[in-house]
């Protein structure tokens, strides 16, 4: 323990203005964060840059970015103070047990990195409201997640360079790496460089393979050993990010049901005079849209389903064949009840110029996400802050009429990452708010999505405390084709908070037999459903 | 008595690059031991193999009876290590880098330490980024004796020294020999000739010769070798004859195994008709430069390296 506490001691009195200038950074993130959720008047307006351009909230932004990089100098710096690569470094033939040497740069990491971070995650959850004892298996999780994200990987590198030069130049060539592999997957139809399990496989691989090759580093000093297996990292990083998500993985994560489960949503082809399937170029060159009207049902009161991907099938009389990977799906959630829907999806040109005379078989496929109400806290409207249970502290936004009481929207905020998915409604009244009794007009009903179904105790970031404009549906009132007026939400008016929690993951398909092609349009017609 | 550094066929490979290539060393303790080469002969690389800073790439060595692979943390709490090449911490002042390492020794002597410091004048507020090179060594050398080490490595410990810096450094060393091992390089044979003990060749990573002094000394006689008529060498001469030359009636030569007994057969044997002959010994220089040039002209000259191999121990 002496020779710990002396490497640190050593360390701490070396770096004192690397120290200085990370500390001063996460004290600056606690005192300009909170400008976020304490003066959000532009955020319900739509005009989101504007509250970008803000001064203080620019920053407050920006310290995402700066408190990493005075953690990049401050990691790099001390380790490399008992650089690992070389061989004429005075400590090598000096007293020093790598375990303790070791254990004081973790010393020292917690002490100057970690410590400080917690602190300041601490006060700013106090400063937004929310309750930081809650909060401690989230702080954790996220502190893994800097772990693996941030600081393993600044550790293991800075263990196999020489010197500052070297490490930056590392660094550049893992941006150039990033940018490569969102390139590659830009290229690749069935590649996401964010896959929905990839994220925490890469976190996990990241975690593994830079500790050993750091702990590596230090026992053994074998550097090309240790610049291997990060170069391995990067490799299988990018292959789980091109090759993911695959069927295995996809039936892993979204079962087939079994025979005594609960049936999936009922998916049938649903086409009519007004909702035709429809071609379109894609977003992609030499890809085409194709666009599939569908009809949804069997989806039990108080359910929602999400579909998350789609995988298409098409097989042409001639034998000629075409599968898609599956593919991540932008489509509005499925509501109980008969609905409407469309799905769509992009294929290669050349496989549309080859099928699309043909009478084809279509099979379509979902993942999809089921969640069922849970529970519901109802809330008076007040003038000013107010919290939700399990969903977090908003605070009204004044509305586009700036009238005494007027509000347009929430903001809301949360600790650590998004709220439970959660449907918040209210309903607007057509008055102005001018202090008399609240007359909502149950006939317009606005509603808002947010958070997520996703229950890792906390999302990836720096600040603790997530944030988000609530806006709600209908805030405009169209009186007749040439006036818009906003419509009002009054301090008293009751907004309903309903949590969704997911109850299962499955899949579920529909078949349609002869289906041509639909000839290429150029214009796009989309019809979306709502609740 | 166990030796203090001993190497069996040590290898180590930089890709194709020998730059070791085999070498059986024993060194022992007590000795004041030069590994003398040319530059690029194999010598850093030996110690740094020695210190565990580089792995055999086969054969083995151990030093104060630990198995280099061994040898790190407490391990070095009995060896000194300077070289001209180290990298010192340089944002430290010579005061501040004494007292970093004093943590380090349970043994350090602060008596020795304040000794060192007004023997070699370090100046103890100074920044060692600020020092000339030859105040750098001093505080190098400050900071490695001053724990008393059993074995003290040193790699080219005094290039580019100025000559009153060296001999600072080499009284500082022999002050400390009665209690240690000292193991040195260095190319330069002027500057170990005086106060070494045991001496080793290296040439291209192997090691030609490992002896005590006074052995070498003896063992290498410049010849010279008068005939009654005018001669020219056809024949094999012996191995141990190096850079045979021949001048008319005079041939001159360096036996690298000169033995007083056997020498007057010997030349009685290869110059029946010899009217005189003459034996020099040689300073040590003369003996390496003689050495250096057989094994540069290995397949051409007589030289022979089995037959001046030997080892200290």
């Amino acid at each position: 323990m002496k020779q710990i506490l002396h490497i640190f001691a050593k360390d701490s009195r070396r770096f004192w203005a690397e120290i200085l200038i990370s500390l001063a950074l996460v004290a600056a993130m606690v005192r300009i964060y909170p400008s976020r959720w304490l003066e959000p008047v532009w955020a319900h307006t739509g005009f989101g840059f504007l509250a970008f351009a803000g001064g203080l909230q620019t920053l407050a932004s920006f310290m995402n970015i700066l408190i990493p990089l005075s953690w990049w100098l401050l990691i790099t710096r001390v380790i490399h103070d008992e650089r690992l690569v070389g061989d004429n470094q005075f400590w090598l033939t000096r007293p020093y047990e790598w375990k303790k040497l070791l254990a004081a740069k973790v010393l020292f990491i917690a002490a100057f990195i970690y410590l400080p971070l917690v602190i300041g995650q601490w006060v700013l959850l106090l400063e937004a409201g929310l309750d930081p004892m809650h909060s401690i298996p989230g702080l954790v999780y996220s502190l893994l997640l800097i772990t693996g994200i941030l600081i393993l990987p600044l550790i293991a590198l800075a263990t196999v360079t020489k010197n500052f030069a070297r490490m930056s130049l590392a660094l550049f060539g893992v941006v150039i790496y990033v940018i490569g592999i969102a390139w590659l997957c830009s290229l690749v139809q069935s590649a996401s460089i964010a896959s929905p399990f990839g994220d925490r496989l890469q976190v996990v691989l990241l975690l593994l393979f830079c500790t050993v090759a750091a702990v590596l580093q230090y026992a053994r000093r074998m550097v090309w050993l240790s610049r291997g297996l990060l170069i391995a990292l990067l490799v299988l990083i990018a292959a789980i990010a091109v090759g993911s998500p695959d069927q295995a993985l996809m039936n892993r994560r979204y079962p087939r049901p079994d025979a005594g489960a609960a049936a999936p949503p009922q998916l049938t082809y649903n086409p009519d005079a007004v909702l035709q399937p429809t071609a379109f170029a894609a977003r992609r060159d030499r890809e085409v849209g194709i666009d599939i009207p569908i009809h949804v049902s069997g989806i039990p009161e108080g359910s929602i389903v999400i579909p998350d991907d789609v995988k298409v099938v098409f097989e042409a009389v001639n034998g000629q064949r075409w599968a898609s990977p599956w593919l991540p799906v932008y489509m509005d959630k499925f509501y109980s009840g008969d609905r409407a829907a469309r799905v769509d999806f992009s294929m290669p040109l050349a496989v549309y110029d080859s099928l699309k005379s043909l009478p084809l078989h279509v099979e379509i496929t979902f993942a999809l996400s089921q969640a069922a109400k849970g529970a519901v806290a109802s809330v008076t409207l007040p003038k000013g802050e107010f919290t939700v249970p399990d969903f977090g502290t908003c605070t009204p936004l004044k509305g586009f009429a700036y009238q005494q009481d007027d509000i347009g929207a929430i903001y809301c905020r949360s600790a650590l990452r998004q709220p439970n998915l959660t449907f918040v409604h209210v309903y607007w009244s057509y008055k102005p708010c001018d202090g008399s009794p609240v007359e909502a007009d149950p006939g317009v009903q606005g509603a808002a999505w947010v958070g997520s179904l996703d229950r890792a105790p906390a999302d990836f970031g720096i600040a603790p405390v997530w944030s988000s404009n609530v806006g709600f549906t209908n805030s405009l009132n169209q009186r007749d084709y040439r006036a818009l007026e906003p419509r009002h939400l009054c301090p008293g008016t009751p907004i309903t908070f309903t949590q969704y929690n997911l109850t299962r993951r499955t899949q579920a398909g529909l078949g349609i037999q002869d289906f041509r092609l639909p000839a290429l349009s150029k214009l796009r017609v989309s019809v979306s459903g709502g609740e | 008595m166990n030796p203090a550094i001993h190497t069996e066929s040590l290898v180590k490979k930089f890709g194709r690059t020998v730059a070791v290539a085999g070498v059986d060393l024993a060194v022992p303790e007590g000795a004041i031991y030069a590994l003398v080469g040319a530059n690029g002969a194999g010598k850093t690389t030996m110690i740094k193999l020695l210190m565990n800073i580089f792995r055999p790439t086969s054969g083995s060595a151990r030093v104060l009876g630990i198995d280099t692979h061994r040898l790190e943390g407490q391990a070095f709490n009995r060896i000194g290590y300077v070289s001209e090449n180290q990298e010192m911490p340089e944002w430290m002042t010579v005061g501040a880098m004494l007292d970093y390492h004093r943590a380090f020794y349970p043994q350090w002597d602060r008596g020795l330490e304040q000794q060192l410091v007004r023997q070699f004048d370090l100046p103890l507020k100074r920044k060692l980024k600020h020092l000339s090179r030859g105040m750098k060594m001093k505080a190098a050398f400050a900071s490695s004796l001053a724990y008393r080490p059993a074995l003290i490595v040193l790699d080219e410990p005094f290039s580019g020294l100025d000559p009153l810096v060296r001999d600072e450094l080499i009284e500082g060393l022999i002050e400390r020999a009665p209690e240690t091992t000292i193991f040195l390089s260095s190319h330069d044979l002027a500057e170990i000739e005086s106060f070494s003990s045991h001496v080793g060749y290296l040439e291209q990573g192997r090691l030609l010769f490992s002896e005590e002094m006074s052995v070498l000394s003896d063992r290498f006689r410049e010849v010279t070798v008068t005939l009654d008529s005018p001669v020219t060498l056809t024949g094999k001469l012996p191995a141990a004859w190096l850079q045979a030359q021949v001048a008319d009636c005079v041939v001159r030569f360096i036996h690298s195994q000169f033995d007083e007994r056997e020498f007057a057969d010997e030349i009685a044997k290869v110059f029946p008709s010899a009217k005189d002959v003459a034996t020099d010994p040689m300073p040590l220089r003369q003996i390496f430069l003689a050495v250096a040039k057989s094994g540069r002209n290995h397949t051409s000259s007589a030289f022979n390296q089995e037959n001046v191999k030997g080892t200290a121990a």
